[in-house]
Order: structure tokens, then sequence, then C-alpha cells
């Protein structure tokens, strides 16, 4: 399967289990460590499947996703947010529409995997 | 009292024997105007004498006129007795003689009286008004406010000792007190006390001048007018004087009754009290905030610790499987899944205790709705079917009514799913666990029953502690303690309580609680006894 997974995240051990996990389940990713990284990646025409992550220095994931929307950069891509944070918060009532699912962490292995060949399926718009 | 009577006939005697005898009187008849005279003049005669008229009347009026001159009206009392009521004579009567019938004689005899019981009455009611003025007058003289009576002019006519006694044992404030009596005093001088303020004259501002002038001249009866003073003496010592006046006539003379009250301390407590309320008020206003920042750096807090402590456990969670899956010694296999089963209760114990700080946070941020716990206790088992099926557990939910309550789902949600947890947990392979409830005076009372491992009745309200474990060297690593311990938050959140019975250990657990019905709801079906409903169970294995 071609590389249509794009992980974002600031933390580099999470960062090495996603990508350990998915290459367990013959799925590769992109791995970005910040927000700035993510757009330029979808600015660079990346599209696919973005596990997300909510808590990051500079920008977090919500603002990322804020400017995803505002810059029409969802087109064509599937957002879920991955996350240590236990709610959703506030933020998410605006912006639930544009994610798919909210996967924490700590995630099973055979969790993650199942999560994303489903949603790798469908592959459309999200908003 | 003694009646002495002249009847023309015996049955005006008796008539008049019997209206003395009905007023408590002797009577004696005379025979005889001659024996009529000659019994009234002696000494210790009657008190009252009754003439009976004859015809016209006019002899019987010249009879009367003589016992009258002779030794005067205040020796006793002379009743001419006439027929009718509207008997008339061309003959004047004296206004002496009182003229009455046979119907008004009683009536006649009890106005009058014994001559010498009125001068006795009199001099009771003498005696008793003498006692009232000493009384009044030391009232008024030894009350403890000044209190001054003022006449028509503005002069003061009266004091009492107040005012006097007042200004050596006030101290600094005799100065004061001398103002307000300076200014009572001259009241009756249009020029004032003669002190001025600022070259000006006190008293023309002087609300106790003022008050006391327009009782006299616009004041109604008993319609007390009041001013409150204050006074400075020295800087920064005010006096407070409240000041009444209450117009009173006295002799159809009007006057103005003035007394004055020092309600300094009561104005400064009344200003400390005001103080301290602002102060609390403020205090009460910045703890608010304190408490709001505390709270939301808490939130803060507890979503930081929850994202750090889940963050590492990622990896280890999501790799030791993948890891595990690649090693082929026994021996290492057996460490990985140690290393398995401790980070699983690591990740459990940190849900836990952030579950119950957002529980403990969330009480008073409750979204509660009504729910039908019907439905919902069949959506529960639903998603926990993977976790019963795990044992051979059989599971009886007995709401099979409609039983709606109040409360917010997803806290009712996580309510059960500790429960049922727990049931299963300490539930036989072959045990069974039965939901319950039922509508209970002003709760909905629900249960959840298992026949599992029981608990010593010794730690029945223990086990709603925090970390609580019956084995204390706290070597279980299936449950790190907190389940029941946010089940209690959750039902103190809705106000209801929670219990445990069991009979011991081996002999199954019952967790009971409550929570409030929807208000202005129907009543539910229930037996009152807290026991399932029998009607028909659903069972799920």
């Amino acid at each position: 399967m071609s590389t249509s997974i794009l992980v974002v995240d600031d933390d580099p051990s999470v960062c090495f289990t996603v990508r350990e996990v998915l290459a367990s389940g013959g799925l590769s990713c992109q791995v970005v460590h910040s927000g700035q990284e993510c757009l330029a990646a979808l600015r660079e025409g990346f599209a696919g499947l973005i596990l997300l992550d909510i808590m990051m220095p500079n920008m977090d994931g919500w603002q990322t996703l804020a400017a995803m929307r505002r810059e029409g950069l969802l087109e064509g891509n599937l957002v879920c947010m991955l996350t240590a944070v236990a709610n959703p918060g506030e933020e998410m009532e605006d912006l639930k529409e544009c994610v798919l699912e909210y996967v924490r962490k700590p995630f099973s292995a055979e969790g993650l995997i199942e999560t994303v060949r489903n949603y790798l399926e469908y592959l459309t718009p999200a908003c | 009292m003694l009646i002495l009577y002249l009847a023309n006939d015996d049955a005006t005697a008796e008539a008049v024997e019997r209206i003395a005898a009905e007023n408590e009187c002797d009577a004696l008849r005379a025979r005889s105007q001659e024996e009529l005279r000659h019994s009234a003049d002696r000494d210790g005669g009657p008190e009252a004498i009754v003439v009976q008229a004859q015809s016209d009347g006019c002899r019987s009026l010249e009879l009367c006129r003589k016992l009258l001159s002779h030794r005067g009206q205040d020796r006793h009392r002379v009743f001419l007795l006439v027929p009718r009521a509207d008997w008339t004579s061309r003959c004047t009567v004296p206004s002496s003689v009182a003229v009455c019938t046979l119907e008004s004689l009683g009536e006649e005899l009890r106005r009058a009286g014994c001559p010498t019981t009125l001068l006795n009455e009199l001099a009771a009611t003498q005696k008793l008004r003498f006692n009232s003025e000493e009384e009044l007058t030391a009232i008024f003289l030894h009350a403890p406010i000044p209190i001054f009576l003022v006449d028509g002019d503005g002069g003061v006519i009266r004091t009492n000792r107040a005012p006097v006694s007042l200004q050596p044992a006030h101290g600094r404030r005799s100065g004061t007190l001398g103002q307000i009596l300076g200014c009572v005093y001259s009241l009756s001088n249009p020029e004032g006390c003669g002190r001025t303020l600022d070259g000006e004259a006190v008293c023309t501002h002087c609300a106790i001048r003022a008050i006391i002038k327009d009782t006299l001249y616009n004041g109604s009866c008993h319609h007390r007018r009041e001013a409150e003073v204050q006074l400075s003496e020295d800087p920064g010592e005010h006096i407070h004087v409240l000041v009444s006046a209450i117009p009173v006539w006295i002799n159809s003379q009007k006057r103005v009754l003035v007394y004055l009250e020092d309600i300094t301390e009561l104005r400064s407590s009344q200003n400390d009290l005001e103080e301290l309320n602002r102060n609390l008020e403020m205090k009460v206003r910045q703890r608010t905030a304190e408490v709001h920042a505390l709270l939301a750096q808490k939130q803060a807090f507890v979503n930081q610790l929850g994202h750090d402590l889940r963050t590492p456990l990622t990896p280890i969670i999501a790799l030791l499987p993948l890891i595990r899956e690649g090693v082929g010694e026994n021996r290492l296999r057996e460490m990985v899944d140690q290393l398995i089963r401790n980070a699983e209760y690591m990740q459990m114990l940190v849900d836990k205790t952030l579950n119950l700080i957002r529980v403990d946070s969330q009480g008073k941020h409750l979204e509660p709705r009504r729910l039908d716990l019907r439905t919902e206790t069949r959506n529960i088992l639903a998603d926990l079917g993977p976790l019963v099926h795990r044992k051979n557990v059989q599971v009886c939910n007995t709401i099979v009514e409609p039983l709606p309550v109040h409360a917010d789902p997803l806290q009712v949600r996580e309510l059960y799913y500790n429960l049922i947890g727990n049931a299963v947990k300490f539930v036989g392979d072959d045990g069974t666990i039965t939901l319950g409830g039922c509508r209970e005076d002003d709760w909905v009372v629900l249960w959840v029953r298992d026949t599992g491992i029981g608990v010593d009745p010794s730690h029945l309200e223990a086990i709603f502690e925090e970390f609580f474990k019956v084995d204390a060297s706290r070597h279980d690593r299936r449950s790190p303690g907190l389940g029941l311990a946010i089940c209690r938050r959750i039902v103190a959140n809705h106000g209801g309580r929670i219990w445990a019975q069991s009979e011991g250990t081996g002999l199954g657990t019952t967790f009971y609680f409550t929570l409030p019905p929807v208000p202005q709801g129907q009543p539910e079906p229930c037996n009152g006894q807290g026991q399932a409903l029998p009607a028909e169970q659903e069972t799920q294995t």
C-alpha cells in the first residue's frame, strides 16, 4: 500500500511507535513533528489520512486543523485526532465536523491498525 | 345605706322595700310627714329619703324643700316618687330633688350611692392619683435619657435628671452634650445659643431646634418626629444623637416632649458591621476568583498530567505485544508478558485516577437530562458484551419497565461501567450479575447484584474509599481500587447515595445507589422493598 498516512506528533517516541505499529500491519507513513510541518506537507501535495496530535508546542492540533480548513487544505484528506488528551475540549465543537475519530493514547497496535485500514478505504474529503 | 320613705299605700311601700333590698339598702317607712321629718333630722339618720307624690305633688314638693333646707343636701338625697315618667307638676321642682318612678328608683339609688361612701371613694381616688403622680414623676426624673418638656414659646419648662447626670459621666462628651443642652435651653431665644462656627450661628442649622419648632407649629397628636444629629467635639470623634419630639396637650396647652438618645455606639457598631460586610464581600469575591483560578489551574494540570502520563505509555502498550511476537525463547516471553501486564495495570491506574479527578471537578457542571434506565442499561450491557463474555457470566436486567431518572448520561454510563466491571471481576465463572431498580419515595433506587466473592461486613463502607483494597499488601493487579470511589463521586454529584450489602465473604454483594427522578414525572411501579420487580427477566449471557 502506498504512503498515504501522515503522522503529526511532537513526541519522537510516539512517532517511532506509530511508524513501527503501522509497519507491522504492512502500512507505511510519513512523519512530521509540528503543525507547521504538517501544513507544509499538505501544501506540497500530501493527500491521505492524517493522524494529528493535539498537544504540540507553538501550534497545537486544533490550530493546525483550523489553518488547514482556512487554507482549503482539508480537501481530499481525512483527519483522526491521535492524542493523550482525555477530553476533546471546547475547540472540538467548532472543528468536529472535520474530524473522523478521536483515538486516545495509549492505543493498542491492533486497534490503531484496524482504525487506519478502515479510513484508508474511504479517503473522501472530510468537509 | 338607710332609706327613709313615705308611701301613700302599702303596695308602693312594698315596692320600695323590695327595690331597697335589691340594692342592698335598709328601708324604713315613716307613717306621716311629721315622723318623716323627725326621723330625718336625727343623727345617724337616712342617707336617702323617698317621698311619694300626692295628687299634683305640690304638698310633697313642699315637704322635700323642708327636708333639704333643714340639714342641707349634703346630708341626704331626696327622691320624689311619681306615678309616671311623664308626670308634671304646676309647682316648681327643686333642682336638688330627684324625680323618679318605681321603675327608675333602683337606678337612681345606685347612681346616688351613699354620701359617706362617695367621700370614701373620692379619698381613695385622690390617693391613687397621688400615687400615680408620684410614680410618673419618679419615672420621668430617673429615666436614663434626657427628657425636656417645652412650652409653646420654646422655653424648657421641665427636665428630668438625665441631662445633668449624664454630663460628668460622659467625660469627653460632656462638651458635646453641653452643646445639645445649650441648643435646647436656648430654643426660646431668637438668637439661639450664641455659639458660632466659621462665623455662622450654630443654631441656624441646628436639627434639634428645627425638629422641636416643626413639632410645635405643625405636629399633630402623638405624631413623633425624629432627627439624627452628628456632633463633633474633637476632630475625628463624632457623636450621634437621635432627637425625638412628640406634641402633647397639658391643660389644653400644646407642649413638646423632647428626648435625646446617644446612639453613637449603635452607629459605630453599624458602621463596623457595614465595613465588615464590605470586607467580607470583597474577600468572598477574591476567594471565589482564586478558587476559579485554582480550579482552572487544576484542570490544566490534570490535562497536562494525563497527557504526560499517557504519552510515554503509548510506545510501551503498543510495542510490547509486537516485541513479544518476535521473541522465541519462553523465558523471555514470560518476561515480556510480565511487562505487558504491568503496563496495562499502569494504564488502568492512570485512566482511573484521571477519571476520578475529572468526575470530582465535574460535580458542579453536570448536564442532567431525562434518561430512561431501561434503555440505558440495555445499551450499556450491549457495550460491555465482550467484557462479560470473557467469563461464563449470566447477566439479568430486571429493569423491564421504563425507569426515567434526571441524570448526566455520561456519568451514569461510567457509573454502570464501574459497577458491572467490578462485578465481572469478582464473580465466579458461572456467576450471575443482576441489574434492578425501582421508584421509591422521592428517589429512584438502583442496584447491581453479583454472586461473587462478597465483602466482609466490616469493609462495606471502606470499599468506597480511594485506593482501598481488601488485600492490604496491594498486590492485586486487577484493580487500582478507584472504581467504587468514582461511583461514589458520581452518585454524590447527583445528590444521591451509594451503599453496599453483603452477607459476608463468598456470599455475593449488592451495590445500591439512588438517582433523582425526572421532575414532575409519572411515578414508576415499585414493590417498595428495594428488590427486583417480579416481572419477566431479560437474560443475557
